[in-house]
């Protein structure tokens, strides 16, 4: 391997992690292509398009992979040989356009609005612009690009623009980094060799780092943790700096010389500095982690009595000290949870792939059912048990009962008492992506925010349930029963916000019947249904 | 009689300022104001006695679910009915004390639990004003112009009942006069009619009810701010050290009058953190400027009265007796005289108009809606957001598609409270916040983290939208 590649990553790791600085050997190396549906590569479908005369503006947040795209386009022109006239945003004075060549903006922020405005409005040649969605918006541009924020809007709805007149827009907001590069990235052997680099700079080789490195080498492992954490994350909760600022934790993270080990990825993941290893620790929660079989071998460090898989006989790492010769209870409690830790996600994952065990597995578990398997029933029956605090069961029924509580004063309890406004039958609702990629007839490429809306042939954005990993917390947890526990006092209100919507643009079923729940414990709860007639009667349940 | 003390000092104020709490004001809860708000503007509703009835007799029921009905379904039906309308548990089986929520502007009565403060309320609007607020509550809280099962229900019940010749102020004896003596009122008007424009277009879905609760929760905090504004506006008018010319520059304006900041993180905030200080002694400062104004209109008040005539206890008798009348006007004599009034007017305005039950009141009312707390235990109070109240605030504040400065703005210059960094905030006003803060905080570092507080907070309840490089715009319902 090149060292001097070696090198940069590891530079890399430890900055800010812009790609702009990066070489193009690097973050060719770097780079986990996004394939579309028809399985083409992203870069190479729009280079094709380009090269035929096509604009492209790549929207996004920072940090959302603009640059990273536009540079692999540029990658890919280069080699169909075409002409390139790239901005460079330190010196924009003495840019000049050149027709019949593709103008490249890297950002559009950095340029001002008379260049900007030349480079939309020349006459030959096409562009690519990459641009924050604010920049977008910007009214020196007299509107041109209002047509690409309406289509940034419709992507994120579901719909997608077709007109080929206009620029091909690519929403990288949209795009979720974590499913499409979480595996690549673990077991990316440039990162595992800057963080081998790391370490002998400080004079150390074979720490608990690296040896606990080499478990990610294994397809199995690196699998099985990639699922975990794209079932603990929900769609579109990540941004590609987040996920570096990940990766680097993972590898760079922690101290090797302290009991036990800090450094090793599998602490990290749950215990890193980053906001991903916070939001999977909070959903999972690891301390919580119950294995009564083998809790007393990995205490007393009779690794033998826990009839480890081959696998994981290998793969194994000891922490260095058996917690039962520990007398520092802190210490201690943590050593346990390290190998706790270590055996579910090697053992039980990876090696024998049992079930996850953690607290928070209901939510991952109704994550994929919902997130990969589009499974719209799993989620209308979490959500009815949601209100009717019990857990979903697979008979129940699949029509999303629409609960409300009528409430306006903060007290004590949340209140049992809850009225429907209505009820819809789960062939009228349908769980939507947002997708990536306006105006290019052919490819697709889904987005990662995922919503439950009424099937309706004009979507309205706010007709939309968004389905995140926040739904699936709330949802697994049930509906508070206080009002001082105010965890999920924003996915409520979402939720009631959707049930509103949904009853006035769904067909609801018996719109005559009245359904009152009350719901003071889950044994005791009663359900009262009346038809609202020309007299009001009582149905019998 | 002391205990009554509040309540009589009210009575006599209310000329001056008509918002003020009295004696019971732990009671009153979104519920009433509500009530006694939509009774004030429209009147008593003709629906009132008979569903009171129900709760007290199922035999009532006989009407709505038939003769042969058993005991058991008259028992579920009131349940169901008590989830629709009493889920705050604030009516009691009689037409006396009973604030329903009000699906159906017929079910609003005379209830006295609000403490007159729902009363008071609607007494601040002009005729006009009040004509306008009388046509478009009379939309939202009309069942019959929705489809939706639950106005369904209550226009069933109502259509049970031969309703005629109801709703008519004018007939009722409890009907409120204008007092037209609110400068409050002027800000208040224009942010209450233009939502309440909105959620009557969107009176023929179900989100009817969305509106009425959210009016409900509103409506509660307009009062929580009304018992604060006026007399703050009376405080800040008497200052000796001010000049005219700045004199007309802050005067009735509520970004000066009030100019509170609030705590935008999620409730209750760590009381060791700075924005979480300055927020209390924000709050602590308007509640305490507020006591000052109505105790500097009451020196007023006595003073002339005083100066009119020289007869000492006569002269206060004359005064009490223009204002108040009955029983009420006997205590408030007997207690103006044991309090020393003629030596003392402001010493004695201390003891019958404590500053500790004033701000009692303020604490007590906004934590039933989640606009202040915390409501238990011996923590300082601050002005925060609960959800509930921010989608109201957010529905009442702003547009669908507004910047989210524009909305930090709006809550500044028609509420008076500082949810982040309003690009009106002038130098006088981060001087008077660091001065309070003193060592505390920075101001400024203070304003940037409710800023940024308040828009993540928005932004994850789904009321903001956020753009990549930060720029937000708000999410208001679209009916």
């Amino acid at each position: 391997m090149n060292d001097s590649l070696v090198s940069e990553a590891l530079k890399f790791l430890r900055s800010s992690k812009t790609t702009e600085s990066l070489s193009a050997e690097l973050a060719s190396a770097l780079y986990v292509p996004f394939i579309l549906e028809n399985k083409e590569k992203l870069e190479t479908v729009i280079a094709q398009a380009v090269k035929n005369g096509r604009n492209v503006i790549v929207a996004g947040s920072a940090g959302g992979g603009k640059t990273m795209l536009v540079n692999q386009i540029i990658s890919e022109l280069e080699k169909y040989q075409v002409r390139l006239n790239i901005l460079d945003e330190l010196d924009i004075e003495n840019f000049q356009i050149v027709e019949n060549s593709v103008t490249v903006v890297r950002d559009l922020t950095a340029v001002n609005s008379e260049t900007a405005t030349k480079i939309i409005r020349k006459k030959s040649g096409s562009f690519i612009i990459a641009a924050n969605e604010g920049a977008l918006m910007d009214n020196v541009f007299d509107g041109y690009f209002d047509r690409v924020i309406r289509d940034l809007h419709s992507l994120q709805t579901g719909k997608l623009p077709s007109n080929e007149d206009q620029p091909i827009v690519i929403d990288m907001a949209s795009v979720d980094p974590l499913s499409n590069a979480i595996q690549t990235l673990l077991s990316n052997k440039i990162l595992h060799q800057a963080a081998e680099l790391f370490e002998l700079q400080s004079g150390t080789k074979n720490s608990p780092r690296i040896l606990a490195l080499k478990q990610l080498h294994n397809s199995d492992v690196s699998l099985a943790i990639s699922q975990l954490i794209t079932s603990t994350l929900g769609p579109g909760e990540v941004t590609f700096r987040e996920l570096w600022n990940f990766i680097a934790d993972l590898l760079l993270g922690g101290q090797n010389d302290v009991s036990p080990p800090t450094s090793v990825w599998f602490w990290r993941l749950f215990n890193g500095e980053t906001s991903i290893s916070e939001l999977i620790a909070k959903t999972l929660k690891p301390q919580f982690l119950a294995l009564p079989n083998e809790s007393f071998a990995l205490f007393t460090g009779d690794i033998e009595g826990l009839n480890l898989s081959k696998m994981t006989k290998e793969l194994w790492l000891h922490p260095g000290v058996i917690p039962m010769d520990v007398r520092n209870v802190d210490i201690r409690n943590d050593l346990i949870t390290w190998l706790r830790i270590q055996y579910v996600l090697i053992e039980q994952l990876a090696s024998t792939k049992s079930k996850s065990i953690f607290v928070g597995s209901f939510s991952t578990e109704l994550n994929d059912k919902v997130v990969k398997q589009y499974d719209k029933v799993a989620l209308i029956q979490a959500l009815n048990g949601y209100f009717r605090r019990k857990e979903a069961a697979e008979n129940d029924s699949s029509i999303l009962e629409l609960w409300i509580h009528f409430m306006v004063e903060r007290r004590q309890d949340r209140g049992f008492g809850l009225a429907s406004l209505g009820s819809v039958s789960a062939g009228l609702l349908e769980l939507n992506s947002s997708q990536s990629i306006a105006n290019l007839k052919g490819f697709n490429l889904k987005g990662s925010r995922l919503f439950l809306q009424p099937v309706l042939e004009n979507r309205i954005f706010a007709s939309g349930l968004e389905v995140n990993s926040g739904l699936f917390k709330a949802i697994s947890r049930g509906r508070a029963t206080s009002l001082a526990d105010r965890d999920n006092d924003d996915i409520d209100l979402a939720i009631k916000k959707f049930y509103f919507n949904i009853s006035n643009t769904a067909t609801l079923e018996r719109r005559d019947v009245l359904n009152i729940l009350n719901t003071p414990h889950e044994e005791n709860a009663r359900e009262y249904s009346w038809k609202i007639g020309n007299s009001i009667s009582k149905l019998s349940n | 009689m002391k205990k009554k003390s509040m309540s009589l000092i009210r009575a006599l104020m209310k000329q001056e300022i008509p918002i003020l709490p009295g004696d019971s004001f732990s009671r009153p809860a979104p519920a009433h104001i509500f009530n006694k708000f939509v009774f004030g503007i429209i009147g008593k509703g003709a629906l009132l006695g008979p569903v009171s009835k129900l709760f007290k007799d199922t035999k009532e029921l006989d009407p709505i679910i038939g003769e042969n009905s058993d005991r058991q379904t008259r028992e579920e039906f009131l349940k169901s009915l008590n989830v629709l309308i009493n889920s705050d548990k604030r009516s009691f089986g009689s037409p006396s004390f009973s604030s329903f929520l009000l699906l159906t502007y017929e079910l609003a009565g005379a209830d006295p639990s609000d403490d007159d403060y729902g009363k008071a309320l609607s007494s601040i609007f002009t005729s006009e004003q009040r004509s306008k607020i009388e046509d478009l509550l009379r939309k939202i809280l009309n069942p019959n112009s929705s489809g939706d099962i639950i106005s369904l229900t209550i226009k069933k019940i109502q259509g049970t009942y031969s309703l005629t010749g109801v709703n008519d102020v004018s007939n009722n004896q409890n009907s409120v006069q204008t007092s037209n003596k609110s400068v409050y009122s002027e800000y208040i008007f224009n942010v209450l009619v233009s939502a309440m424009e909105d959620m009557s277009l969107a009176a023929n879905s179900s989100h009817r009810i969305e509106s009425i609760q959210k009016l409900s929760t509103f409506l509660t905090g307009v009062v929580a701010f009304g018992l604060l504004f006026d007399s703050s506006n009376i405080n800040l008018t008497n200052k000796e050290d001010m000049n005219q010319k700045d004199l007309v520059q802050v005067k009735n304006k509520p970004s000066k009058v009030l100019g509170i900041v609030c705590y935008t993180g999620n409730p209750p905030g760590n009381p060791r953190s700075a924005l979480v200080r300055l927020s209390q002694l924000s709050l602590k400062q308007a509640v305490t400027n507020s006591h000052s104004g109505v105790r500097s209109a009451f020196v007023k008040l006595i003073d002339e009265a005083n100066s009119k005539s020289n007869k000492g206890n006569e002269s206060i008798e004359n005064l009490v007796l223009s204002r108040v009348r009955g029983e009420d006007a006997r205590n408030l004599v007997k207690a103006l005289s044991e309090s020393g009034v003629q030596d003392n007017p402001a010493e004695a305005f201390n003891k019958l108009y404590p500053l500790s039950s004033f701000s009692s009141a303020f604490r007590t009312l906004s934590g039933k809606v989640g606009l202040a707390g915390p409501i238990k235990g011996t923590g300082e109070a601050r002005i925060f957001f609960e959800t509930n109240f921010l989608d109201s605030l957010v529905f009442f504040l702003s547009k669908h598609g507004d910047s989210f400065g524009g909305f930090v703005d709006k809550c500044f210059e028609n509420l008076g409270i500082i949810v982040g960094r309003p690009s009106t905030i002038d130098s006088d006003d981060i001087e008077r916040l660091q001065a309070l803060a003193g060592r505390i905080a920075d101001v400024d570092e203070c304003l940037d983290l409710a800023h940024e507080n308040m828009r993540l907070r928005l932004v994850k309840s789904g009321l903001a939208k956020e753009f990549s490089d930060g720029y937000t715009i708000m999410v208001r319902d679209e009916f």
